[in-house]
C-alpha cells in the first residue's frame, strides 16, 4: 500500500530497465545464438550509425528480420493485455475480470477469423491499406460486441453480479469459439490450421507490419485511458459517488469500453487469444502498490510488456525447435491465480474483501 | 439557498416525489425525516442532481441545476451517501483525495494536498492516513468519507455558497460517531453552508436540526423549526404513532418517547 504517485516512480524505473534487459536477452535467445553487443551493433547498424566490427549478415538478417519485430509485438501485446485488464477491472469494479474471460479476445478471434477464411475472396478489400485495416477493423467490431452483451448481461444499476458475468461471459466465449471452430472447419486445409493454432495464441506471425499497428494503437489508447485515470478512481467508489464528484459516468463507461476494446481487439487480430495476462498483472501490481487507476496503467504497460515477452521466448525455448502456443504457458499460470482469487473472494465476503 | 420548486419524480410509475416545494437557507442544519418510502432519499437525490425531476425545478443560488455543468456543481456541493461499496484496495488519503478531483485536472496541487491533510485533521484520523481502506472498520470507513466529502467543499466558492447533502449520515454508527458527524455537519452549516441531512432518528433531529421538514407518500405535510415540529400531533401523522414529549430542565431542545 504505496500507490502515492511519488513512490511508484522508482517501480517504473525498475520495470523499464528490467524489460530492456530483458528485450536484448530475448532477441539474442535462439536456435542462433546473436550476444547483446552483437544486438546492439546491428540495431546502431539498422540506425544507420555503422560500426568497423565484422558483422555476420545472417545474424542481422535473422534479428532485424524475425526476432526484433516478434519482441517488441509481444511487448506491445502484453502492455495491451494488462492494461485492459486493469480498465475492464475499474468499469466493472472486480478485480477477477480481464478480456479472455468476458468475451472481448474471443469475440475480437472470431472477427479475425472470418477475414481469414473468407477475406481472400473479397478481392478489392484485402488489398494495400484497407486489406492491412480490415483484420483489426473486423475483430474490433465483434469483440466489442461480445463486450457489450456481457457486460449488459452481467451489470445492473451500476453493480456487476460476478457470478452472471462469469456465466455470461461463458456462453459468449462458447458461441464465438463455436464460429471460429465452424470457420475452421469450412476453410480450407492451411487456413484452418493456423486458426486452431491461433486460438491458443501465437506470436509466430509476427512482422513489421503488424507490429507498426499494434504498437501505435497500443500507445495511443495508453495515453488516451491514462486522462481518465482519476474518473476511472471515482468509479470505484459506486456510480453514484462518482456522479457526486462531477463525473459523467455513463459517458465515461462508453469511452473506457470503446478504448478499450479497440486495444484487445487489435493485439488479438494478430497475435490470437491469450488469455490471464490481463488478469495476472495488475492483480500483483495491485499487492505491490495498490489500485490507484493512473499507477496501475502505467505500470501495467510496463510489467504486462516484460511478462509477454519473458513468457514468448520461454515458448520459443521449451520445445526447441517446435515452440509451444503462448496461450497455453499464460493459462497454466493465470488459471491458478484466478482460481486463487475467486477462493479470497468467496473467504473475503466477511472480512472485507480481496485485497484487506 | 437551495430551493426545491414544485418538484415531482416517478419511479417506475411510482410517484415517489409529489409536487414538493422548500427552501434550504445557508446557515440551518436542514433536517428531512418520514417513514421508509416517504420518498427522502429520491428528494435528496433529486437535489443533489442525480435524478433529474419529472415536473418542477431545483435550483441552487437561484439559479436551475439543469443548466449547471456537472463539474461545476460538483465543485460547491457535496454528498455523502448512506454506504459506498469500494472494495479496491487504496490508502484512506487517495480516498480522501477523491474529494478534490472536482478541483485538479490531471494532478492534484500542494494547495489540493493541504485541504485533505485538512479535512483528515478535522475529522481526527491523522493516525489512519496510510492504511489500506479495505482494512478499517465501518464507522472508520465512514469517517473517511466525510474527511473526502469535506475536502470536496473545504473553500468556499467566492460567489456562492457551499452545499453539503447527507443521505442517514447516522445509520450504522455507534452514538459517539453519531454526534461527531452531526456535530461536523451543526459547524459546517454554522460556516455559512447550506446542510440538508435525511435521518431516521427522531432524537438526533430534536437535538442538531435548525429546520425540520416531514415527508410522507412523496408529499410535504409539514415544516419548520424544532419546537413548531416536535409535537404529538404530528407523529401522529406521519407514523401513527402516540409520542410524549419531554424537555429537561435547562435542556434546549425536546425529548420524544413512543
Amino acid at each position: 500500500m504505496n500507490a502515492s504517485p511519488g513512490r511508484a516512480i522508482p517501480l517504473y524505473w525498475t520495470l523499464t530497465l528490467l524489460l530492456t534487459t530483458t528485450a536484448v536477452i530475448a532477441v539474442g535467445t535462439g536456435a542462433l545464438h546473436i550476444s547483446p553487443g552483437e544486438v546492439l551493433q546491428y540495431l546502431l547498424d539498422a540506425l544507420g550509425i555503422k560500426s568497423s566490427l565484422p558483422s555476420d549478415p545472417i545474424a542481422e538478417g535473422v534479428l532485424l528480420q524475425i526476432r526484433l519485430p516478434r519482441v517488441l509485438l509481444s511487448a506491445a501485446v502484453g502492455a495491451a493485455l494488462s492494461v485492459s485488464g486493469t480498465l475492464m477491472q475499474a468499469l466493472f469494479r472486480n478485480p477477477i475480470v480481464e478480456p479472455g474471460l468476458v468475451g472481448t479476445s474471443s469475440g475480437a478471434a472470431f472477427g479475425a477469423a472470418m477475414v481469414f477464411v473468407w477475406g481472400k475472396n473479397m478481392g478489392i478489400l484485402t488489398s494495400g491499406l484497407i486489406g492491412d485495416l480490415l483484420l483489426p477493423l473486423c475483430a474490433f467490431l465483434t469483440g466489442l460486441a461480445a463486450t457489450l452483451i456481457v457486460y449488459r448481461l452481467s451489470t445492473a444499476g451500476g453493480k456487476t453480479t460476478v457470478a452472471t458475468m462469469l456465466l455470461s461471459g461463458i456462453a459468449v466465449n462458447a458461441v464465438a469459439a463455436a464460429g471460429t471452430g465452424f470457420l475452421a472447419y469450412i476453410a480450407r486445409d492451411p487456413q484452418a490450421r493456423s486458426i486452431t493454432f491461433w486460438s491458443l495464441g501465437t506470436l509466430s506471425g509476427a512482422d513489421w507490419r503488424g507490429c507498426v499497428i499494434v504498437w501505435t494503437v497500443t500507445v495511443a489508447g495508453i495515453l488516451t485511458t491514462l486522462r481518465f485515470s482519476k474518473a476511472l478512481n471515482a468509479l470505484l467508489l459506486g456510480e453514484s459517488e462518482a456522479a457526486h464528484l462531477g463525473i459523467d459516468t455513463e459517458r465515461l463507461k462508453t469511452r473506457i469500453l470503446f478504448l478499450n476494446t479497440l486495444i484487445v481487439a487489435v493485439a488479438t487480430s494478430f497475435v490470437g487469444v491469450i488469455a490471464f495476462v490481463g488478469l495476472v498483472v495488475p492483480h500483483l501490481l495491485r499487492l505491490l502498490g495498490g489500485s490507484e487507476n493512473r499507477y496501475l496503467i502505467i505500470a501495467s504497460s510496463l510489467a504486462g510488456a516484460l511478462v509477454m515477452v519473458l513468457t514468448d521466448t520461454l515458448a520459443r525455448l521449451i520445445i526447441a525447435p517446435a515452440e509451444l502456443p503462448i496461450g497455453i504457458i499464460t493459462a497454466i499460470v493465470g488459471a491458478p491465480v484466478f482460481l486463487w482469487l475467486l477462493l479470497t473472494r468467496v473467504q473475503g465476503k466477511n472480512a472485507g474483501g480481496f485485497y484487506a | 439557498m437551495l430551493e426545491v420548486d414544485g418538484a415531482s419524480r416517478t419511479l417506475g410509475g411510482m410517484q415517489i416525489i409529489d409536487d414538493v416545494s422548500v427552501r434550504f437557507k445557508p446557515g440551518h442544519l436542514s433536517v428531512i425525516i418520514g417513514p421508509n418510502g416517504s420518498g427522502k432519499t429520491t428528494l435528496l437525490r433529486m437535489m443533489s442532481g442525480e435524478l433529474k425531476p419529472t415536473r418542477g425545478l431545483i435550483l441552487y443560488d437561484g439559479k436551475a441545476i439543469a443548466g449547471t455543468g456537472m463539474e461545476a456543481l460538483a465543485r460547491k456541493r457535496a454528498v455523502l451517501s448512506q454506504s459506498s461499496d469500494l472494495s479496491f484496495p487504496l490508502t484512506v488519503d487517495e480516498v480522501v483525495m477523491m474529494g478534490r478531483y472536482p478541483h485538479f485536472v490531471l494532478k492534484p496541487s500542494r494547495h489540493d494536498e493541504e485541504v485533505c491533510g485538512a479535512a483528515i485533521a478535522a475529522m481526527g484520523i491523522d493516525q489512519i492516513r496510510g492504511r489500506n481502506y479495505l482494512t478499517l472498520s465501518g464507522g472508520e470507513k465512514h469517517m473517511v468519507h466525510f474527511a473526502r466529502v469535506l475536502a470536496q467543499i473545504w473553500i468556499p466558492p467566492e460567489d456562492h455558497h457551499r452545499y453539503l447533502l447527507l443521505d442517514e449520515p447516522t445509520a450504522f454508527l455507534d452514538i459517539n460517531h453519531q454526534h461527531l458527524f452531526l456535530k461536523m455537519a451543526k459547524g459546517m452549516a454554522e460556516r455559512d453552508t447550506v446542510v440538508v441531512a435525511v435521518l431516521h432518528d427522531i432524537l438526533l433531529a430534536a437535538q442538531y436540526a435548525d429546520f425540520i421538514v416531514a415527508l410522507r407518500n412523496g408529499r410535504k405535510i409539514a415544516e419548520g423549526d424544532v419546537d413548531s415540529m416536535i409535537t404529538p400531533g404530528l407523529f401522529r401523522d406521519l407514523y401513527g404513532m402516540n409520542g410524549k414529549i419531554f424537555r429537561g430542565d435547562g435542556m434546549t431542545y425536546p425529548i420524544i418517547v413512543f
